[in-house]
């Protein structure tokens, strides 16, 4: 009798610690699976806004120095003498005055190549002369206006639905981040001469795309 | 009283034997269907983790009416590479009769992130296709292989043809 009922204790002893047994595998692999599809269900979809696009077609892309004179103080800064664009741009000097580099400060934007002169940098006693090269930009403004962080490598810049170019090799940042956080408006200064459209400048992130008309 | 003893005993070792065994084989058994409920469950969840979408300005697609060539652009939105060959493109329901593809920025991989540039040439299309005209889209290609499965994408859009 005793024999009869250890045997069928240890039966349904073993029973149960089968039955765990599966429990526990299968909780265990519905756990990963649940966590795989939380991790991946974490990621948002990206949205963003492109708040103004402007193509200038003649903008002082690069500026040479032809000569760069001499008798210059720093402080002035170089101006277009000639045509109704808007360039500017700072400058330095070396040891005998004349202009060494030009930094643009504002590209402009011409039908011709302006004439560059200085203005407030001393009483120079050789006029220093440079030579201009015009070519496209586009500037924007691209708001992201979802929750997530974009990087750059993820955007896709078009211009008339071509010229596929990738975001960070138009975009030129002060700060080394490439991460295009929730809020944040990223101002393109797109210097491009091959850029072939004129009509609409479109930003592609994973399946979003946002076209807006260049002014 | 010995000999019901002894019986007894041989009667526990038994069914511990039986039992044992049993428990063995079906604890087995059943890790062997949650390996293939599992590896079916990451076959779900790679095909999920792949995917592909149109790129660039839906309103403006490049048709040449010159050379007959309609160019596409597709973006991998997966967590996966994609095969860049073979695939499947047609507009509205045609097939091109050619088709060249390259990835960009650059390489052979169609890397998460990346573009693949299609140029579809179909001779047809001269009489068929004009400037302004809303076509349909529609491509299907494979990723690579994820957890020893490949998985079909597919994407269809709506565009609108641009003559530059």
């Amino acid at each position: 009798m005793g024999a009869s009922v250890g045997v069928g204790g240890l039966i349904i002893g073993v029973s149960m610690l089968v039955v765990f047994s599966m429990a526990y595998q299968s909780i265990a692999m519905q756990i990963d699976s649940g966590l795989d599809r939380i991790e991946h269900a974490e990621q948002p979809t990206a949205t963003f806004r492109i708040d103004d696009a402007t193509l200038w077609e003649g903008a002082v892309v690069a500026v040479t120095i032809s000569n760069g004179g001499a008798g210059y103080t720093p402080g002035g800064t170089v101006v277009a003498s000639s045509g109704t664009g808007g360039f500017s741009g700072t400058y330095t000097v070396n040891g005998t005055g004349a202009i060494s580099s030009v930094v643009i400060t504002s590209h402009g934007n011409y039908s011709a190549s302006p004439t560059l002169t200085v203005t407030g940098g001393g009483t120079p006693t050789t006029n220093a002369t440079f030579s201009v090269t015009l070519g496209k930009v586009i500037y924007a403004n691209l708001t992201n206006t979802g929750s997530g962080a974009v990087h750059h490598d993820q955007m896709w810049l078009f211009v008339d639905g071509q010229n596929a170019t990738g975001f960070s090799t138009a975009y030129s940042s002060s700060i080394s981040s490439e991460r295009w956080y929730s809020g944040e408006t990223l101002a393109l200064q797109w210097f491009n001469a091959s850029v072939s459209g004129t009509e609409r400048l479109a930003l592609t992130v994973g399946s979003t795309t946002v076209a807006h008309i260049l002014g | 009283m010995a000999d019901g003893g002894a019986s007894s005993m041989i009667m526990l070792i038994t069914a511990l034997l039986i039992s044992g065994g049993a428990s063995a084989v079906l604890i087995g058994q059943w890790s062997e269907v949650l390996s293939v409920a599992q590896l079916e469950d990451r076959a779900s969840l790679g095909e999920s983790q792949v995917g592909v979408a149109i790129a660039g300005d839906p309103a403006m697609v490049a048709y040449d009416t010159t050379l007959n060539t309609i160019t596409l652009y597709f973006v991998n939105t997966g967590e996966h590479a994609l095969e860049t060959s073979p695939y499947e493109i047609r507009i509205n329901g045609d097939a091109p009769t050619s088709s060249s593809a390259s990835v960009l920025p650059s390489g052979t991989s169609w890397e998460p992130g990346y573009l693949l540039e299609v140029t579809l040439t179909n001779a047809s299309w001269s009489t068929t296709l004009s400037d302004g005209d809303d076509v349909a889209v529609f491509f299907i290609g494979i990723s690579e292989s994820v957890n020893s499965h490949t998985h079909s994408v597919t994407t269809n859009a709506e565009v609108r043809l641009h003559v530059a």
